[in-house]
């Protein structure tokens, strides 16, 4: 078997939405020969979404709080200035130093960031090489770090491309109408002088790419392009449908310059597959996708992650070599699984301490797992810089100008003191949202308290309006609403807008019908999927399923790419009782994303109401598997499932997972609940209770309560103590029981005027004036029963008519003693019931 | 490495072709450019000496 040889191609910010129209028209024949013969799919980027951060996950599998690379820019160690992000930044292994380890080559052309360059055993051309090429006559020599080994700088200098040396055979392929260009336009020279550089340098990165994997000895080699983003944030404005405030002339100059890009992005690719056999495995990706439909943006606004704003959080991947999959599409790849599967092709062991994994389902045959503790725990040389080395030059000023340019900084204010306060706190701030990102929200929380003590000039805005969705999650009503007023204060300089900070405060005080309201009008004035996505869950909240459907209907069509907008959209249905829709929507939503175990889930519970017991097993061991940690929800659903499959084939099971259920009786308040506990009791069923509630004239016989049950929202731990007892618990509580344990629930239903004429006699009220309010209230606590029994496969529930019951006995409890399959005495049930005590019966309800 | 002069005319002018071919392309155009300005001064220098 031949060595293994692995070519990782970075394209920036390359995305699906404008790579299939291009294949379309023909323009990326290379490509789609290596999806033909390879793997394709999404590639889900971290937050935020700045490329050194991304790039480097990419290259070690790590996320960036452990690998330590936090932004564009850094503070130089003798804190004498700040600097592009370095290499050095990086603490954590990359590929390259564990392949160097290993005694493999490796080349590495380009990548972000890789100046200085590490002394790994093969060549880096770093990120510092090909940056600000303006003219071959203003060539300065090659700083220390940029090239390892030296003795390749003379070969690939002589590569560099200068962007003062494109001719018109060069440019026109891109801007056809270039002799539209009017050159004291200020507006058309800096986009098309911006393109002159972008250009040069990615000739530069390719020249230096082609030339090293032609006359080296390689086992890996990685090369970074990003022609693709920086085409993106400087022209996407004029790609196709014109919007309606772009300019007629700049878009006959400007629009074909993204599909232009691509294209040629494409013929360096099918350029690289000249010089590549069919033993190396090919992997093409980018780190985050980038907007081209109706949101993109034309003005720039003045905004704290102003080029985040372009970036949509799904990129490309696209791979074909020995041992992958033909022509498949591949689900649920992120950033941090690129490393690992690497790795994996080389049959090196995955740290542990990544936090990507091996992406399996891209493999004809997966191999065993094989994993050590960390790889920066091994002791040995990997090519790393020597610590003691001082990188501290601002290398290229012109490189951070030309990120301002791009929207990816803010311009350094030029006083020093004050910018390394700035990258400090951006640094910091950067930090907070990877823990958000990895639900790490208490680490958040605290970097968050730590940077809003910041004095002017810095700008605390962005670090509050993080907090105050932390505390919207935390649902923290108060810390949201200060937060809230002091953005409301705030004189920023970013522009923002607090509306749905308000409508989701809103939510946290219950008042849905508000927040519905707001984001009624909202709507009407600026239609956004997002608003629509709220509106729909708001109105689910109050059981309005039809509303809640319409509200997701219109959240995806604005922005059908948003799976959780399909999970919705089918929960919705779930709950509408149409199956099969439910399960249509989980399947396009798997489709966009598929480790979202939600859908899978969706999926499971629509496919067992449709009697498709097999698919709906597999799809909750699905979800189970893709969540990753325990969750009983979905424990109970196999359970249930499995135990239908066994009656199906009418195979005996002897553990009936609902042995040991919790029963508990429930029912409104005065529906019955106290004389099932008594029959129960009676009939021998174990109870839990205590004496604290005496009988009185309205339950004379007992109210069988257990004290607890009263603070059940606030402390559920008792719940084991009722395990295979029976328990009585309002319906109002019910949604507090925990989801670790299974319940029967015998429900105790009884004509809600009843109940409301019992209830205002018990209190002592006016019971011949009923409440409207009070009725639809109760009425309420009904349908959100009905909704938890819905989403809970932990809960079986048994309705039992309390006036049935009263009038025939008979026919009720054989019912619950099937339910409750328990060994129970019914003579002693039924001698429990005295009618005499049913003293609330209205008229219309009298039995004939 | 050869360049296949059927799909890529190498001339003074270049070509996102020559681009695309990588180090092989852009050596061959710089031969070409620098190959013509040797020409162009030959040239005016002679022009200048008769």
């Amino acid at each position: 078997m031949k060595k293994p040889k692995v070519l990782l191609i970075g394209w920036d910010a390359a995305d699906w939405q404008t790579i299939w129209p291009c294949i379309k028209k023909g323009y990326m024949p290379a490509l789609k020969s290596i999806m033909d013969r390879g793997v394709y799919g999404n590639m889900a980027t971290l937050n935020p979404s700045f490329s050194p951060m991304l790039w480097t996950t990419v290259a070690t599998g790590k996320t960036p709080d452990k690998h330590g690379v936090l932004g564009f820019l850094e503070v130089m160690s003798n804190q004498k200035g700040i600097r592009e992000t370095t290499s050095a930044s990086r603490k954590t292994r990359a590929l390259w130093n564990i392949f160097h380890n290993q005694g493999l080559k490796s080349n590495l052309v380009g990548w972000w960031p890789s100046f200085p360059a590490e002394p790994i055993n093969g060549v880096v051309v770093s990120d510092h090489f090909h940056k600000n090429q303006k003219s071959r006559e203003k060539i300065k020599p090659l700083k220390t770090g940029i090239i390892h080994p030296k003795s390749y700088e003379k070969t690939l200098e002589n590569l560099r491309f200068f962007s003062d040396e494109f001719t018109t055979s060069h440019l026109l392929p891109f801007i056809p109408n270039a002799k539209k260009i009017d050159f004291k336009n200020e507006k058309h020279f800096k986009k098309f002088s911006t393109f002159l550089n972008m250009l040069s340098e990615n000739c530069t990165v390719h020249n230096v790419f082609t030339n090293l994997i032609r006359t080296t000895e390689w086992d890996f080699t990685a090369v970074y392009y990003d022609l693709i983003d920086h085409i993106g944030h400087t022209f996407m404005e004029f790609y196709p449908p014109k919007m309606k405030n772009v300019n007629d002339l700049d878009y006959e100059i400007f629009n074909q310059m993204v599909d232009h890009a691509y294209r040629f992005q494409d013929m360096m690719l099918a350029r690289t597959l000249e010089l590549i056999d069919d033993d190396t495995t090919i992997i093409i990706m980018s780190d985050h996708g980038f907007e081209s439909g109706a949101k993109r943006r034309i003005e720039k606004v003045n905004y704290f992650v102003e080029a985040a704003l372009d970036h949509r959080q799904f990129g490309m991947f696209v791979a074909a070599g020995p041992n992958l999959k033909s022509n498949e599409k591949v689900f649920g790849l992120g950033l941090v699984d690129v490393a690992p599967t690497i790795l994996d092709i080389f049959d090196l062991p995955v740290g542990e301490d990544m936090d990507g994994s091996v992406a399996t389902d891209i493999f004809i045959k997966p191999k065993p797992k094989n994993t050590i503790p960390s790889w920066d725990l091994v002791k040995g040389d990997f090519g790393e810089l020597d610590k003691s080395m001082k990188f501290d030059q601002i290398s290229s000023q012109e490189a951070i100008n030309q990120m301002v340019e791009l929207g990816y900084i803010e311009k350094p204010s030029g006083n020093l003191a004050m910018d390394i306060k700035q990258t400090y706190c951006d640094k910091r701030f950067n930090l907070s949202k990877v823990y958000i990102g990895k639900g790490d929200l208490l680490k958040a929380k605290e970097i968050l308290l730590d940077l809003v003590k910041e004095e002017h000039p810095i700008d605390t805005t962005p670090y509050y309006l993080e907090l105050v969705f932390l505390s919207i999650n935390e649902k923290n009503i108060n810390d949201s609403e200060k937060y809230l007023k002091i953005l409301k204060k705030a004189k920023s300089r970013f522009s923002f807008n607090t509306f749905f900070i308000e409508v989701s405060i809103l939510k946290l005080k219950g008042e849905y019908e508000k927040a519905i309201s707001l984001l009624n009008s909202h709507v009407q004035k600026f239609p956004s999927d997002y608003a629509y996505y709220q509106m729909g869950q708001y109105y689910r909240h109050i059981d309005k399923f039809p509303e809640a459907r319409k509200a997701f209907e219109n959240a995806i069509e604005i922005n059908g790419n948003k799976a959780k907008y399909w999970v919705s959209l089918g929960e919705v249905h779930f709950q509408l009782e149409e199956f099969e829709d439910a399960a249509n929507e989980a399947l396009i939503a798997i489709e966009l994303v598929r480790n979202f175990a939600d859908a899978h889930y969706l999926l499971g519970m629509a496919l067992e109401k449709l009697g498709d017991t097999e698919n709906s097993k597999t799809a909750f061991l699905t979800a189970k598997y893709l969540l990753k940690k325990d969750s009983k929800k979905i424990d109970h659903a196999v359970e249930n499932i499995e135990t239908q499959i066994s009656l199906e084939s009418k195979q005996n099971f002897q553990n009936s997972p609902t042995k040991d259920a919790i029963i508990v009786v429930s029912g409104l308040p005065r529906s019955g609940t106290s004389l099932m506990m008594q029959m129960l009791n009676n009939s021998g069923c174990k109870v839990l209770i205590d004496k604290e509630r005496i009988a009185d004239e309205s339950n004379p016989k007992g109210y069988f309560e257990y004290k607890p049950v009263m603070n059940l929202m606030n402390d559920n731990s008792w719940l084991h103590k009722a395990k295979s007892k029976a328990v009585k618990i309002v319906a109002p509580l019910l949604k507090f029981l925990d989801q670790k344990h299974r319940y029967k629930v015998v429900f105790m239903q009884r004509d809600i005027d009843e109940i409301m004429v019992s209830q205002s006699k018990m209190l002592k009220r006016d019971h011949e004036t009923l409440s409207l309010s009070l009725k639809e209230g109760l009425e309420s606590i009904l349908s959100e029963v009905k909704r938890w029994e819905n989403s809970n496969p932990g809960v079986q529930i048994l309705i039992v008519d309390y006036n049935v019951l009263i009038d025939n006995p008979e026919s009720q409890i054989p019912k619950i003693v099937e339910f409750l399959d328990l060994d129970l005495d019914t003579a002693k049930m039924s001698n429990a019931i005295d009618a005499s005590l049913y003293r609330n019966r209205l008229k219309k309800k009298q039995p004939n | 490495m050869k360049i296949k002069k059927q799909k890529f005319e190498i001339s003074v002018e270049g070509s996102i072709g020559l681009l695309a071919l990588g180090d092989v392309g852009h050596i061959a155009w710089l031969k070409a450019k620098n190959k013509h300005i040797v020409e162009v001064e030959s040239k005016k220098s002679k022009n200048e000496k008769t």
